[in-house]
């Protein structure tokens, strides 16, 4: 939007900022590239832009190609990403979270909206199991006022390992256990504890 | 808290994840809308991506990506939406649960005096998807459904054994609930089933035919 007219000053060699050495320490980092969508949203900063591109633009032409795209989809796909990031660095919350977050959820719309266009079915995940559905119900009922909090790192490493990998990472639930040299067996048992731990803290602690 | 049906938390994590499409997508969407407690459940799920995203490999760029890339920002080309759900319905239907326009307004098909509805296209296989619209005190006869019923309320409310159901309030049933929906004031909501609904009441027969 207003990001496109400042763009008449655009040197195509912007040099790239530095980045924080410590990536380990994620706070440290997420501020960065908090920064850099700041500046991009207010000063159309081509050089902060640019230093998101580097870092994340090479990481979502794989998500892409992890959702089945070619390669010529994922790089346009990954294009129209950053076309979103650029005018909708605004929109950026910075309260809200990560940074690679708001990102994914940009690509995965991107995702979506292509599907849609081009009539492709969205891959689903395999439901565990149907008794889940009948057991904890489609739908959870609260009491009322409880706040959720951060449920997320309530949950056992090697359930939130699981999810990660099927429901994010489109593993299916055989190549999760490979990656994970678990049986299949046990790849379903956690999702399935998984899901009722999740089920049991969204309705207020286990 | 305004709600207090909620999609199951599969659902919640399939839709985090990106495999929610069509209705089932616009459904959970404008739950999270209405539903704070949802809404938050969906972010904290979407951080995983965020973090999955971080730990991809990255794969080569065509050379001069970020060139091209600038140079079609500049030339203003290609605007695309950052929403992914854009039909006409979804549309109207998110102007009804915002309360913006005047609903009474659309073209409903009278069934009785108390009940209208407005078929919905869709491109979902095997759904079948329709706006209704309850008189305060219609009574829907009890029925059960062949596979699977969701119901989004969109406005006003109604109750059955299990309870009320409010302005966001999303419902799954499934062929084991038989129910009889009492509207408790006049109630919009979208209804997605994958078959038909069969009545069992007293008068099945007269509106299985208005339905269908
Ligand atoms: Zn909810």
């Amino acid at each position: 939007m207003s990001n496109v007219v400042a763009l008449k000053n655009y040197k195509a060699s912007s040099p790239v900022l530095e980045q924080p050495s410590s990536v380990d320490n994620k706070q440290v980092q997420n501020q960065f590239w908090i920064d850099c969508l700041i500046k991009v949203a207010k000063t159309q900063d081509q050089a902060s832009f640019q230093t998101l591109f580097a870092h994340f633009a090479p990481k979502i032409k794989t998500f892409f190609v992890k959702q089945g795209l070619s390669m010529q989809e994922a790089e346009e796909l990954m294009q129209e990403t950053f076309i979103s990031v650029w005018r909708y660095a605004d929109y950026f919350e910075a309260n809200k979270g990560q940074v690679s977050t708001w990102i994914y959820t940009i690509a995965r719309n991107k995702k979506l909206d292509y599907y849609r266009k081009t009539n492709r079915q969205v891959n689903t995940t395999e439901m565990v199991s149907e008794d889940i559905a009948v057991d904890a119900g489609e739908q959870f009922d609260l009491r009322m006022g409880q706040e959720v909090t951060a449920f997320l790192p309530q949950l056992p490493e090697e359930q939130l390992e699981v999810i990660q990998k099927v429901y994010f990472e489109e593993l299916s639930h055989q190549k999760a256990a490979d990656a994970l040299n678990i049986t299949l067996g046990t790849v379903k048992g956690r999702i399935r504890s998984a899901v009722n731990n999740l089920s049991k803290l969204m309705r207020g602690g286990l | 808290m305004s709600c207090n049906h909620h999609p199951a938390v599969e659902s919640l994590l399939q839709h985090a994840s990106g495999k929610t499409s069509g209705l089932q997508h616009l459904m959970i969407r404008l739950h999270c809308k209405v539903c704070d407690h949802c809404d938050k459940v969906v972010t904290e799920f979407e951080s995983l991506g965020g973090e999955t995203l971080e730990s991809l490999s990255d794969t080569p760029l065509q050379v001069g990506a970020f060139q091209a890339l600038m140079k079609r920002i500049q030339s203003n080309a290609d605007v695309t939406e950052v929403d992914s759900n854009r039909s006409d319905y979804a549309h109207l239907i998110e102007k009804i649960l915002g309360r913006e326009g005047k609903a009474d307004k659309l073209n409903w098909h009278w069934r009785t005096k108390r009940f209208a509805e407005i078929p919905l296209p869709t491109e979902d296989k095997g759904f079948d998807a329709k706006l209704i619209y309850f008189k305060k005190g219609m009574k829907v006869p009890r029925h059960t459904h062949r596979d699977k019923e969701y119901t989004l309320v969109l406005s006003g409310a109604f109750s059955d054994d299990s309870g009320e159901y409010k302005r966001g309030d999303y419902v799954y049933k499934t062929s084991h609930d038989e129910h009889s929906p009492v509207a408790t004031s006049d109630c919009i909501c979208l209804a997605v089933t994958t078959q038909p609904l069969k009545f069992t009441g007293t008068f099945g027969p007269v509106l299985n035919w208005f339905l269908n």
